[in-house]
């Protein structure tokens, strides 16, 4: 049975990942949401930080009930195909949400049939608005990039690297649902520029064809969410680029995570480190990171090394067993985040400013906004942790 | 001009109340919403915003009970609620989404159960289904008609009172509606939103009549008159003289059916309407002048009728750049007058092409947020479904506000946010 919720709004769904994630198409790809209104208001008044003044072609279908009762998709497809020939576009994207899951809208069969009536690749997304957006974002990854990618010429495009520069990176998984207007993604291109690395594909800002298709001549990929793992796993078994989790928080950890990405690239062939104890293993738990794993993964990091402090990750919205240590847990409802929060034995608390309405005894809480639960109201506790900033804004 | 049905641009600034925020004018009332986690989200955070998310609650469904159905869910997850609340609601909107258009929730017998249940609370089943909404009964239709069902007519004898129905904010104290009805022996103007417990609200069914401020109740007026022969009259706010003047010869009519009517003070209203007017003439002067020949932008998310108030704008001389609107009637006789006499553009805002339309004239004034972000107007007046203007004090207030917006720079952004709109 469905869950009650008390405190916390619905996190971004699914169907808001696939659009986020297909934003940096720009207006070279139509997205449509095939929903009656509200689904892409959701998108564009509450998942889209970027949407004021975009001209980024994010529509609604405008679907209606006699539409829904009847089956009627080919009202959507003549709708799709007039926008297509006054576009222009390289792609389109149909984007599915609750009504279409109900009457059982085959999106990727009508995908296939305007694939054939236009021309150009159309993928369809059967999104529901149950799933969370790491979901949506790992689907535009699995089916829009992969595809491309297999389907690229050999000689299509090239890729320059500058001399002097230690390998070629791509940034994956990053998105505003995780990172909202902090900065982070500019700030950790900063940062390994600063390094010596060559930033090719950051998928976050609007990327050219080449800039995607470039993206298999990197030598390394940074994931930073767990929505671009089974990207990166892809691009390992497809293309022999390795790939490392987390963002370079606070200034000690920045050194660690700068010296696994080196031995990454130059020694391919070596054992996952990032899972190895740390020696934190008889340090006692003392606080608890709350948000998406990969991110918080990096505080939990972060905060050890800049104050030998350990902290458990309590991971919402998508659980990846591959990249979590001990102490890591999947947070599903509201009732569990309400548990773990309350738990006695943490004495603080990082984590987006509404987890603290779960709060049913004052304790230390350090806010640090997540854009896919507060959206724009928690813009005021957006902070980007990269490098030395950690130690500015979590002081233990 | 032929609409024809496109795929749909949402401008930042689209939206409005929304229905959580709606629904949360029944004092004392709490809101179940009964949806996939998505299609609270937008409500939530605008709960958020506008501080009454301890109101809102959910029952996010999962695709086991999309399949099998969640009546019997609905009535566990509202005993947990009532157990897990300190105090217990005087009302319960429970609120289910577009899919349930879909599945039929047998809604009256959910509530039924409910009400058997917890007597001490009233229950709505309420929708919140933008499928429906070129449907005769899309969602703000059926949410007045469930919100106003509350009103309760217990005594025979009306009260001296007159509500206010499904405008969202009460009637300015300013305008001279007041004064007209007491002198038609009318003691009050009651509105919801001015209503500081459910008991107020719910008595507000023994009032004499309800004046219908906006289409969107109608309907639910239709029903009480239906139920309990409670009198109503559709005078949606109008800024047009005639239409204005108008409008109060048939609510006097009506008082007078009533037995409201007294006629000595016939003499003493036509001096208040004639005064009122001459007032509402002297800020349309004032505004034009301050305007000074600029183009004025408006949109249907300020006005309930955007046609009538361009027409009106332009009949007082100003210069109407264009009308933003998202749904209308061809037929509707200001916007034949608007396409047959004059240059003013009528733009279908939800068209996805509009977004190549954007122009760069900061130099103009905007209505309306949507008609500020597409005309890059610099000067806006940020309004909502004409608020609480009405008769000629409206008119004169909507001057007034057209004249304070050119004081400075609009923050377009921060006056979006301010809103807390939804789509």
């Amino acid at each position: 049975m469905g869950k009650l919720r008390m405190v916390l709004p619905p996190f971004s769904p699914d169907y808001s990942g696939v659009c986020s994630a297909l934003f940096s198409f720009g207006k070279r790809g139509i997205t449509v949401l095939h929903d009656a209104a509200g689904c892409t208001g959701n998108y564009t008044g509450y998942d889209e930080p970027r949407w004021y003044h975009s001209k980024s072609p994010v529509y609604c279908s405008g679907l209606r009930e006699i539409d829904a009762i009847l089956g009627d998709d080919e009202k959507l497809m003549e709708k799709v195909i007039e926008a297509e020939e006054t576009l222009k576009p390289e792609l389109i994207a149909l984007v599915g949400s609750p009504v279409p899951m109900v009457v059982g809208t085959d999106m990727e069969g009508i995908a296939a049939d305007l694939e054939g009536r236009t021309g150009i690749p159309v993928f369809g997304f059967d999104t529901t608005g149950l799933g969370s957006y790491q979901q949506g974002i790992e689907l535009v990854y699995r089916k829009v990039l992969c595809r491309m990618l297999s389907e690229m010429e050999e000689k299509e495009v090239a890729l320059e690297k500058s001399a002097g520069n230690k390998g070629v990176v791509n940034i994956l998984g990053a998105t505003p649902l995780d990172f909202g207007g902090s900065g982070t993604v500019e700030e950790l291109c900063r940062l390994l520029e600063q390094d010596g690395w060559q930033v090719q594909t950051v998928l976050y800002q609007e990327s050219s064809r080449e800039q995607i298709l470039q993206i298999r001549y990197a030598d390394c990929s940074v994931v930073v969410s767990g929505a671009a793992l089974s990207f990166a796993n892809y691009l390992k078994q497809n293309f022999g680029i390795p790939y490392i989790t987390k963002l370079p928080f606070g200034e000690a950890y920045a050194k660690v995570w700068l010296r696994e990405l080196e031995a990454c690239v130059f020694n391919k062939d070596r054992e996952d480190t990032s899972k190895e104890a740390k020696g934190w293993e008889k340090e006692p738990v003392r606080g608890l990171v709350l948000g998406e794993q990969i991110q918080s993964e990096a505080i939990r990091d972060g905060l050890w090394e800049a104050y030998k402090i350990r902290a458990d990750v309590g991971a919402v919205c998508g659980f990846y067993p591959e990249t979590a240590q001990n102490g890591e847990v999947f947070l599903e409802e509201e009732a569990e985040i309400e548990q773990a929060i309350n738990r006695e034995s943490y004495e603080f608390v990082v984590g987006d400013p509404l987890y603290q309405g779960l709060l049913r005894k004052p304790k230390r809480f350090i806010p640090y906004a997540h854009y896919a639960l507060s959206s724009k109201m928690g813009q005021k506790w957006e902070d980007c942790l990269i490098g030395s900033r950690l130690e500015s804004k979590i002081q233990l | 001009m032929k609409r024809k049905k496109t795929l749909e641009y949402n401008c930042p600034s689209y939206g409005g109340w929304g229905m959580v925020r709606s629904g949360m004018l029944v004092p004392e009332s709490c809101q179940l919403f009964v949806s996939p986690p998505a299609c609270g989200r937008h409500g939530a955070l605008g709960a958020v915003r506008q501080g009454f998310k301890d109101r809102l609650f959910y029952l996010c469904l999962e695709e086991s009970d999309i399949v099998s159905g969640y009546d019997q869910a609905i009535l566990e997850t509202t005993e947990e609620l009532f157990l897990r609340l300190l105090h217990r609601p005087k009302v319960l909107l429970i609120f289910v989404s577009c899919l349930d258009d879909l599945i039929g929730t047998d809604g009256e017998a959910v509530v039924e159960a409910l009400s058997e249940r917890f007597p001490d609370v009233k229950f709505r089943m309420c929708h919140m289904n933008p499928l429906a909404n070129d449907s005769e009964e899309p969602p703000l239709v059926s949410l007045w008609k469930n919100v106003y069902s509350l009103m309760e007519r217990k005594k025979e004898q009306p009260e001296k009172k007159i509500n206010v129905i499904g405008s969202y904010r009460p009637v300015s104290q300013e305008s001279e509606l007041f004064s007209f009805l007491k002198y038609a022996g009318i003691e009050e103007i009651c509105h919801i939103g001015n209503c500081r417990n459910y008991e107020e609200f719910r008595d507000m069914g023994n009032n004499c009549m309800n004046l219908v401020a906006a289409a969107s109740a109608q309907k639910a007026a239709e029903e009480i008159w239906k139920k309990n022969g409670m009198e109503y009259l559709n005078l949606p706010v109008s800024y047009h003289f005639e239409k204005i003047e108008e409008n109060y010869m048939l609510l006097w009519k009506k008082l007078a059916e009533l037995g409201m009517h007294k006629k000595e003070k016939e003499t003493l209203v036509e001096e208040l309407l004639k005064n009122r007017k001459k007032d509402a003439v002297a800020a349309v002067a004032l505004a034009k002048e301050k305007v000074s020949g600029r183009k004025i932008y408006l949109d249907d998310s300020a006005f309930a009728a955007p046609f009538a108030a361009a027409r009106f704008l332009l009949e007082s001389g100003f210069l109407v750049g264009a009308v933003y609107v998202s749904e209308w009637n061809e037929s509707d006789a200001d916007y034949q007058w608007i396409l047959e006499n004059t240059d003013t553009e009528i733009c279908n805002v939800r068209v996805y092409t509009m977004v190549e339309d954007w122009k760069t004239e900061a130099d103009t004034v905007a209505i309306g947020l949507e008609a500020a972000y597409i005309s890059g107007s610099d000067y806006v007046v940020s309004l909502f479904q004409d608020e609480g203007m009405y008769g000629f004090e409206g008119v004169t207030q909507l001057m007034r506000r057209i004249i304070d917006c050119m004081t400075e720079k609009a923050d377009l952004p921060a006056l979006i946010e301010q809103s807390g709109f939804v789509v």
